[in-house]
């Protein structure tokens, strides 16, 4: 393999174009992959393109429809003023054609025009009709539209014939309307009508008020007005322009406001609210991560509070039962490898028993031989035989022992009164260790139970053994409860407990504490428990503290013994 | 034409024939109610309490206002009966005698020649017809040539009468076209001649209003009309050749523009019409009908209580 010097090594590569991005703080990399902050943000972005679609919507259909309203508004404006004109022309033609008939100005008119009368007379007649109807404007003209007499502004000179238009004079715009008068079929003056518009339109439409209709002229216009064109005259255009003022808009606009600060305000609202109520729901999660965790270290039997019927509780119950189920899986592997242990050490014992016992047995024998003749051996080998027989003894007694642990617990149960039997066996226990003081607790009631007396002495002078060697001279409690079904039998001392590996191996055989110890007296007690279908319990955070558990008489649960 | 207004307005035919407005759009000139063609002033005819010993009366208003009210006011008929009068043309008249509408007719007209014919009637006094000109107008005196060329337009500036050199504005009613009536006939040999420069007015009263206001005016009217424009100096009454109009000139034949009152009925009532009749015919109608008129006597008028019995 070539290897390269450092100074022909290549140039160290050049900087990535694109540069690492730098690493979210922890607290927002949670947020980042956090469903709740994921649904917040989802819910934030739901909510505001509701609303906005909701605003919008409602914006555009009322916006709409009020513009709509204002134009069907404005071209109603119209047609009344529109009408307005054409009947206050059509008032006005009618009285002309009316006052055209009028003896004293027909008489005065035609006197004045064709009798060399006086012009007082024609004036007199016009100011008369303007005074008793009222009009603005009357006017008199002759054939040659010479003006004969009037009142008031007077318009451009009239056609001979009748008709109606409007027609300005300065600034402002009159209706006007001509009627001949007659003499034999022939025109020989015109009379002239005249009024102001405006006040007729004020009179529909009040200064102040929604509708605004002005009078224009020319091509020129507001394109939000209407506009409707009147009959003029000389080839002149006229119009009306109407104009409705848009009152709901502004009110519209407020509301608008009004709405979109309403709509963001609950929308906020709406948005912590949900966001509160998935944390509250989603809680249960954070806590169902820490004990799955926990689960992982091999922690089970952890218990998490469910509330509710919905998915995340049936999730934390699923969680619960999987927990109690890896607890007790994990019980039963115990239990199995301690059922393994026990069967490879009564083979081992049988064997022990079959290859040592018999020597041992001779080795005992002999040695009692030799004590049964104790003139016959000197002092020093006399006390040698005492010795070994009694070694021999021990030693065939931990044969026994073995044999014991790994042979089955068989049982010869009869019905007892647990109280009584608990009292009997701490009376003997008592008279035993007589440094030890030992309190019986009985439970209330005759507690009945099927029990082997032997098998549940042996197993409660263990657990007393244990107690007095964990505070020796320390007083110990013996307590009985009972339910429906079950009795517990509680056996307390004031010693330190199990430390936490020891809570692990305690079943072990050979696994003691003690000095002097053998492990078997704890297993064997189990063994005996469980033999009548009940279980040692130790539990945790209760230093010197244990707990026999056996069925009630008729509840019996016969577990396999070992 | 004419006779269809007539039928349609006096004879109370309406929807069957065109009105007034056909009319007075082919007509401007008559398109007014008592139009001048038609000697008729009312659109409706009057409606009178109806007592015992009442009657009415409707038709020319130169008797009703020349007379007749005056004469209502003192006359008491049987059982208190009073007179009742409206006033109005001589086709008023008769349409409300033949509708039943009223008991007397009065006519301005001579009854031959008239819708009237075949009707009884009486003779009540005479109208004088007098010529009326403005008070500024120095002419006093016309000839009744002068007057009829006026009339029918041939004479035109008063420079012709003596007068100022200006036109002459005839003023003029032209009632009862279809009549003879006496006036007319006198002037313009009963034909509608009038001059066509002529101011053609719907009632007398407007005759002697239009004559008072314009300088230049002409007039011809009942003295009924004329006497309080004239009394109180607004007007002034022109001699005809010299002439001046009043009662003993007609009585004497010197005055010729005068015209008959007749008053018509359709059939005698001797309980209500006799005394009526009896009083017209009395010194104290005929004081009464002399302030304005002419009276006729029982006896020029032929008044026979039997005579229509």
């Amino acid at each position: 393999m070539k290897t390269l010097h450092p100074a022909h090594a290549p140039d160290p590569a050049p900087p990535l174009a694109r540069t690492e991005a730098e690493p979210l703080p922890e607290h927002l990399a949670g947020l980042r992959h956090s469903l709740l902050a994921s649904m917040f943000v989802a819910l934030t972005l739901s909510i505001a393109l509701m609303s906005a679609a909701l605003f919008l919507g409602i914006d555009h259909f009322v916006s709409q429809k009020f513009d709509e309203l204002r134009k069907q508004r404005t071209a109603y404006a119209s047609i009344q003023a529109k009408a307005i004109v054409e009947r206050e022309l059509a008032q006005l033609a009618g009285l002309a054609t009316l006052l055209a008939d009028d003896a004293e100005l027909r008489n005065s008119a035609y006197y004045h025009l064709f009798l060399d009368g006086e012009k007082e007379h024609p004036q007199a007649a016009v100011h008369r009709i303007a005074e008793s109807f009222r009009l603005e404007s009357v006017g008199l003209w002759n054939t040659s539209a010479r003006l004969v007499a009037a009142t008031g502004s007077v318009p451009s000179p009239p056609a001979a014939q009748r008709g109606v238009a409007v027609d300005w004079v300065g600034q402002t715009l009159w209706l006007v309307t001509s009627a001949p008068l007659l003499r034999e079929g022939q025109a020989y003056a015109v009379l002239q009508l005249a009024r102001p518009l405006q006040p007729f339109l004020d009179a529909a439409f009040p200064p102040g008020s929604e509708v605004t209709v002005r009078a224009a002229a020319g091509d020129a216009g507001v394109k939000q007005r209407m506009r409707v064109a009147l009959p003029a005259r000389n080839g002149k255009q006229v119009w009306l322009e109407v104009a409705v003022q848009d009152s709901v808009g502004p009110a519209l606009n407020q509301v608008k406001h009004l709405l979109a600060w309403i709509m963001a305000v609950f929308g906020l609202l709406l948005t912590f609210a949900l966001a509160a109520f998935l944390g509250w729901q989603l809680k249960p999660l954070r806590a169902l991560t820490q004990a799955v965790s926990a689960v992982g270290r091999g922690e089970f039997g952890a218990r998490l509070q469910s509330r509710g019927r919905n998915e995340i509780a049936r999730l934390v119950n699923a969680f619960n039962a999987m927990s109690d189920d890896l607890k007790r899986l994990r019980d039963l592997e115990r239990r199995m490898r301690h059922q393994e242990r026990l069967s490879d050490i009564g083979r081992m014992a049988a064997r022990v028993a079959h290859d040592i016992n018999n020597p041992l047995t001779v080795i005992r024998n002999v040695a009692r031989l030799m004590e049964k003749k104790p003139a016959e051996q000197p002092a020093q080998i006399l006390e040698d035989s005492r010795l070994i027989a009694h070694h021999s003894e021990r030693c065939m007694r931990t044969v026994e022992m073995l044999l014991d642990y790994g042979r089955p617990v068989r049982l010869k149960s009869s019905r007892h009164d647990l109280n009584e039997l608990v009292a009997e066996i701490a009376a003997r226990w008592r008279n035993a260790w007589p440094d030890t003081p030992l309190a019986c607790i009985p439970a209330q009631g005759p507690v009945q139970v099927d029990v082997d007396a032997y098998q549940l002495e042996q197993m409660l002078a263990n657990l007393l053994d244990n107690a007095r060697q964990a505070a020796p001279a320390r007083p110990v409690t013996v307590s009985l409860t009972a339910d429906e079904a079950w009795v517990r039998v509680t056996i307390a001392d004031s010693g330190p407990g199990f430390s936490t590996e020891a809570l692990e191996r305690l079943y072990e055989p050979f696994f003691t504490t003690k000095r002097g110890g053998n492990g078997l007296g704890l297993g064997s007690a189990l063994a005996i428990a469980q033999a009548h279908g009940g279980d040692i319990d130790i539990p945790p955070g209760a230093p010197g503290r244990v707990e026999v558990r056996l069925p009630l008489a008729g509840n019996h649960a016969q577990r396999p013994g070992r | 034409m004419r006779r269809r207004d007539f039928l349609a307005a006096g004879l109370a035919i309406p929807g069957l024939l065109p009105g007034r407005g056909a009319f007075a759009a082919d007509n401007p000139l008559v398109d007014a109610p008592g139009g001048g063609y038609v000697c008729r002033t009312r659109v409706a005819p009057p409606v009178f309490p109806r007592g015992p010993g009442d009657l009415s009366y409707q038709g020319t208003h130169i008797l009703a206002q020349g007379a007749l009210r005056e004469l209502a006011e003192v006359y008491r008929g049987p059982a208190g009966g009073r007179l009742h009068v409206a006033g109005g043309g001589c086709d008023d008249g008769i349409a409300g005698v033949l509708r039943m509408q009223v008991d007397l007719g009065g006519m301005c007209c001579p009854v031959e020649k008239s819708r009237a014919v075949g009707l009884p009637w009486y003779l009540v006094a005479r109208d004088i017809k007098v010529v009326i000109a403005h008070p500024a107008n120095p002419v006093t005196d016309i000839g009744f040539d002068e007057l009829a060329a006026a009339a029918a337009g041939r004479i035109s500036r008063w420079r012709e009468l003596g007068g100022e050199d200006r036109a002459i504005a005839l003023v003029v009613r032209n009632h009862c076209p279809d009549y003879l009536e006496p006036v007319r006939d006198l002037l313009l040999n009963n034909k509608p001649d009038w001059s066509p420069k002529g101011l053609f007015v719907e009632r007398d009263e407007q005759i002697v209003e239009a004559v008072a206001r314009y300088p230049g005016s002409l007039g011809l009217v009942s003295w009924v009309f004329a006497k309080p424009l004239v009394e109180t100096g607004k007007l002034k009454m022109l001699k005809v050749d010299g002439v001046r109009a009043d009662a003993r000139a007609v009585r004497a034949g010197s005055y010729r523009l005068h015209g008959p009152l007749n008053v018509i009925f359709a059939r005698w009532l001797p309980k209500t019409m006799r005394p009526f009749f009896d009083f017209l015919y009395s010194a104290r109608g005929l004081k009464i009908m002399n302030r304005v008129l002419v009276p006729v006597s029982a006896e020029e008028a032929d008044y026979r209580p039997g005579r229509w019995a």
